[in-house]
């Protein structure tokens, strides 16, 4: 089930302007939606290009399922890409760019027809064959060039920001359509974004980068829950990291010190006592707490309060002089104003001990 | 209505400008070469049909349709040299500019003074011949200045630049994501050529090919100068009939005749190659 279909071994990329991706390893499974996250610059797109031969790799291996292809030109590899500016022909109909793969593989011309008629049923364009690409919408052109990509069969769809053209109602949407397509295709795909959202919604795995290097591989579920370091915790979504030092560590959760307060966040094999250590906490995990009745709270100033509809953020800072952003519902903060004194505290699980 | 008037507006100089330049010329020859000759160019403006019974004569087709041969040879030898260099320009870099400045260099000096060298070059006891018998290459000089092949040298080395420089702005702009997508869809260097980058920058090809063949087939400096006047196209006859023999109708009537042609040229060219870029993507 769990069958490798892309390797990447060891691989690094250098430009003369740096190092773009540093001793690389990932393996992409069969039938997998994988998703590669970043800030622009993380390399990412590289990685990508990598895959499909637009790109070499300084050194390293990087295997297409039995078959090293790292040093092969693009057209010699069993991969497809859908890229961000779409590149549609000009010169040709939207029929002629889907064709175009099958026609370099010397297909007959009913078989080609009848596959692209089929591609191009998949993306909902079937009547738009005879047209040419500038009389398309934007997102009518992302179907073409999904399209275009899928109808070769490709072991691996390559997707460098599909989405990042269109509006944000097209692109929920796209989102949906390309989730789906991938689940009824069964092909692998590699999909290459810097938006967290559109990773968490589509992908089976995410993998985080930054700085060239891998910095978290994971379920989306485990990326968000469980963010390794302060990188990941801080990218993906909004966190609350925290510093502090180890005072015990027990076996379900660590007491650590923050000023003269003490807090407790989730167990970590790696920790002991005396560690200076880093742990996040998303905003809607972090809780008021009415009196200093219970143990392990902080108390911190309101700063600012944000109301953004079915929510409101509160910014507090805690006496030691740690940024905290609290996320809460519930009639007894319609009073609580900017400079009140707040107690401050959590789920020792919710508190993720990051690496640094 | 105003932004119609204020783009008229904007439009006068240019308007002004092709109506001095273009319409008036060409009407005036139209008139002329329906008109009587009065001899030593003495215009009677009555019509007479003497100046095309003059030009449709065997002699003057003859000429013509020479011309249009080595104005085309001359087009297509600047195609071929011409789209890989231009290919290699817009992809050379930092370089580019430097090898722009080059191809443009030869227009600083005057076209006369620039055939001359080509004359010390291919005459008999030119550089070229000298050289090949030295080297022991040929025992005696091939006669080069004063042929057809003179008069090719001549309209490659005066045109290709005419030839490079639309297509390299069409290479130029060329998106280098549209090759990206076709290596990705399986299509090698041939191909992706083929299919891709040839039929996006045709226009620059169209463009080029008019600028060379057009000056080409009406020239008459070259022939001059490198045959001598023993070998004329069509623009030395029509030279000479104007200054020579002040037989202006004639003059006129060939001018006349040679536009009309080379607008039908145009035509056939751009039929042919929109209906092929078209057929090559199918």
């Amino acid at each position: 089930m769990n069958e490798t279909m892309v390797e990447i071994k060891q691989v690094t990329k250098a430009f003369d302007e740096g190092i773009a991706v540093n001793n690389l390893n990932l393996t992409i499974r069969a039938k997998e939606f994988i998703t590669i996250l970043g800030p622009s610059g993380c390399g990412k797109t590289t990685t990508l290009r990598m895959i499909a031969g637009f790109e070499t790799p300084t050194s390293g291996e990087i295997w297409l399922s039995d078959k090293e292809v790292g040093r092969l030109e693009p057209y010699q590899r069993d991969v497809n890409t859908v890229f961000q500016s779409y590149s549609l022909f000009p010169h040709m109909t939207v029929f002629q760019n889907v064709a175009f793969g099958l026609k370099m593989k010397k297909m007959k011309k009913d078989q080609i027809a009848a596959k692209v008629k089929e591609a191009l049923a998949l993306v909902q364009l079937e009547s738009f064959a005879d047209r040419s690409p500038k009389q398309l919408s934007g997102g009518q052109q992302q179907r073409v060039a999904i399209a275009r990509a899928i109808v070769n069969d490709p072991k691996v769809l390559l997707l460098d920001e599909p989405l990042g053209a269109l509006d944000l109602k097209l692109r929920k949407q796209m989102q949906l359509e390309l989730k789906q397509l991938q689940q009824r295709l069964g092909i692998t795909f590699v999909y290459v974004t810097h938006d967290q959202e559109e990773a968490l919604t589509m992908s089976d795995r995410i993998v985080v980068m930054n700085k060239g290097e891998i910095e978290q591989l994971g379920t989306p579920q485990e990326i968000y829950e469980h963010p390794r370091t302060p990188f990941v915790a801080s990218f993906i979504g909004e966190a609350n990291v925290l510093s502090g030092e180890v005072q015990e560590v027990q076996v379900d959760h660590v007491v650590v010190a923050i000023g003269d307060m003490f807090v407790i966040a989730n167990h970590n094999p790696d920790v002991k006592k005396g560690d200076e250590i880093l742990f996040s906490i998303r905003p809607e995990n972090v809780q008021f707490y009415e009196s200093n009745a219970t143990p392990f709270t902080v108390s911190a100033t309101l700063q600012e309060i944000i109301y953004a509809g079915a929510i409101i953020k509160f910014i507090c800072e805690t006496t030691s002089g740690q940024r905290l952003i609290v996320q809460a519902s519930g009639d007894r903060l319609r009073t609580v104003k900017e400079g009140d004194e707040m107690i401050i505290g959590w789920d020792a699980k919710h508190a993720i001990v990051l690496s640094a | 209505m105003k932004p119609i008037r204020n783009a008229y507006a904007l439009l006068s100089p240019a308007i002004v400008w092709l109506t001095l330049f273009l319409v008036v010329p060409v009407a005036l020859i139209t008139v002329i070469s329906f008109s009587t000759d009065g001899g030593y160019g003495l215009i009677i403006y009555e019509f007479s049909l003497d100046a095309y019974i003059q030009a449709f004569d065997p002699f003057y087709l003859q000429i013509i349709w020479q011309s249009v041969v080595w104005a085309f040879v001359s087009t297509v030898i600047c195609l071929v040299v011409g789209y890989p260099f231009a290919y290699f320009i817009a992809h050379s870099g930092k370089w580019k500019n430097i090898l722009l400045i080059l191809v443009m260099i030869p227009f600083w000096s005057n076209l006369l003074i620039r055939l001359y060298a080509w004359v010390i070059l291919l005459n008999n006891e030119g550089v070229i011949n000298q050289f090949l018998l030295s080297i022991g290459l040929i025992s005696e000089p091939i006669t080069m200045l004063y042929t057809p092949f003179s008069i090719v040298v001549g309209m490659v080395y005066g045109f290709l630049p005419f030839m490079i420089l639309p297509i390299y702005a069409s290479i130029e702009q060329l998106d280098r994501r549209y090759l990206e997508a076709a290596e990705d869809l399986g299509a090698g260097p041939v191909s992706t050529f083929l299919r891709v980058t040839l039929p996006i920058t045709m226009p620059g090809v169209i463009a080029g090919v008019f600028m060379t063949f057009i000056p080409a087939v009406s020239v008459f400096v070259i022939t001059d100068l490198l045959t001598g006047n023993r070998l004329v196209m069509i623009g030395n006859v029509i030279r000479d009939a104007f200054v020579v023999e002040m037989n202006w109708q004639l003059g006129s009537a060939l001018s006349i005749l040679l536009m009309a042609l080379v607008l039908l040229s145009v035509l056939i060219f751009t039929r042919f190659t929109s209906s092929r870029s078209k057929k090559a993507t199918r």
